[in-house]
């Protein structure tokens, strides 16, 4: 009589634990505590946003916060939520992201807010390789704020609460893409 | 006593493995209804194997979040369950263009940049598209691809990357490149 009472329950039971684990899964992803490199305050997929060998439980999260990702050859996605004294980055602060070229043929640097730019009345969403104003030795410094600033500013609008900087690296050297946890990449620094 | 024992670990085994394969087949059921709701979102998902062409990114842009900044994308709907498609593309000069094919479960399972490209600047980029299993004499110089399985219909995604937004004969150039893609359909 248990027995039979098991065989029913089980795909009941199976289904519950199936639910458990892919919410599990799934909130561990897109918390960024899953298959990821991390390098710094910022962290990429493991097996790249788009290619054949993403988990699926990446794939899932992909399809429910972004979107049609490339494979690491071709583009890496670097993002982060912590300044490089592992603080969340949130709006009532100033950051200077400093740094050099990553080793990447062109890079991009964005602020996003649950995912999509921040509005801004000087249309100013990203800096990129190409028109980021570097130093005579080739680094660069990158600030947030919502007061203006000289040179290399993203405004962050009138907003509160927290956003993501994004460093998309286009087809990126083979140095980025297999030393991924040493490559280098800039720093976030708050400075109030 | 022992076969009590062996029946009940018989039962968490088959209750775990039986988990384990809903849970594939939840997790997967999930990514491809998502993708397809985001698919339906694109304005010309209703019109099949035509290209959309973007402007430059910005904060209004809310089809696909995290969208490409410093970008002007061309999207297209393709669907080969009954045509075969051609699309005829030009790079553009000395930025990064690239044409990326994605599947309902995410994989980006086709990619051809300006550089890994045979063509170069100003030259005509054929690729068809096809389902799986679908004969096709090639062409010379035509690429050809194959939709996955379960991906007769997806995204195709032109990225043009601007060297500054803010420049608006760069944005007039990128968008004349734009629309010089374009595609046919035909039967198998």
């Amino acid at each position: 009589m248990i027995l039979i009472i098991l065989v029913i329950l089980s795909p009941f039971i199976a289904a519950g634990l199936a639910y458990i684990w892919g919410w599990y899964q799934l909130h561990r992803a897109t918390s960024g505590d899953y298959d990821v490199i991390k390098n710094g305050c910022w962290n990429t997929n493991r097996r790249g946003e788009g290619s054949k060998e993403a988990l699926r439980i990446h794939r899932a999260r992909i399809a429910k916060n972004a979107g049609f990702g490339m494979n690491r050859d071709e583009a890496i996605y670097w993002g982060a939520d912590v300044d490089s004294k592992g603080n969340q980055i949130t709006y009532k602060h100033k950051y200077r992201i400093e740094g050099m070229d990553p080793d990447t043929r062109w890079w991009c640097l964005s602020v996003n807010r649950d995912g999509f730019f921040i509005p801004n009345r000087y249309k100013r969403y990203s800096f990129s390789k190409t028109d980021t104003k570097c130093e005579p030795d080739g680094s660069w410094v990158i600030k947030l704020s919502t007061e203006e600033q000289p040179d290399n500013w993203i405004p962050l609008g009138d907003q509160s609460g927290y956003f993501r900087i994004t460093l998309r690296c286009y087809n990126p050297q083979p140095s980025m893409i297999e030393k991924s946890e040493s490559a280098n990449l800039p720093v976030i620094i708050r400075e109030d | 006593m022992v076969v009590i024992f062996i029946e009940i670990m018989v039962w968490i085994i088959i209750t775990l493995i039986l988990a384990r394969l809903l849970y594939i087949l939840g997790i997967t059921l999930y990514t491809y209804n998502l993708t397809d709701k985001r698919l339906k979102g694109f304005p010309n998902y209703r019109i099949p194997n035509k290209f959309l062409h973007g402007p430059v990114t910005s904060a209004e842009s809310r089809l696909v979040p995290y969208p490409t900044p410093h970008a002007m994308v061309s999207s297209c709907i393709y669907d080969v369950h009954k045509k075969i498609m051609r699309i005829r593309a030009k790079i553009p000069d000395g930025v990064y263009w690239s044409i990326t094919f994605f599947a309902r479960n995410q994989d980006c399972y086709f990619t051809l940049n300006d550089l890994n490209s045979k063509q170069k600047y100003g030259q005509d980029i054929e690729i068809i598209l096809k389902k799986r299993g679908v004969s096709y004499k090639k062409k010379k110089d035509e690429i050809i691809v194959s939709s996955p399985r379960f991906s007769n219909r997806g995204l195709i995604l032109i990225r043009i990357i601007m060297m500054d937004p803010s420049d608006k004969e760069e944005i007039k150039k990128i968008s004349k490149i734009q629309k010089m893609v374009n595609t046919e359909v035909f039967d198998f």
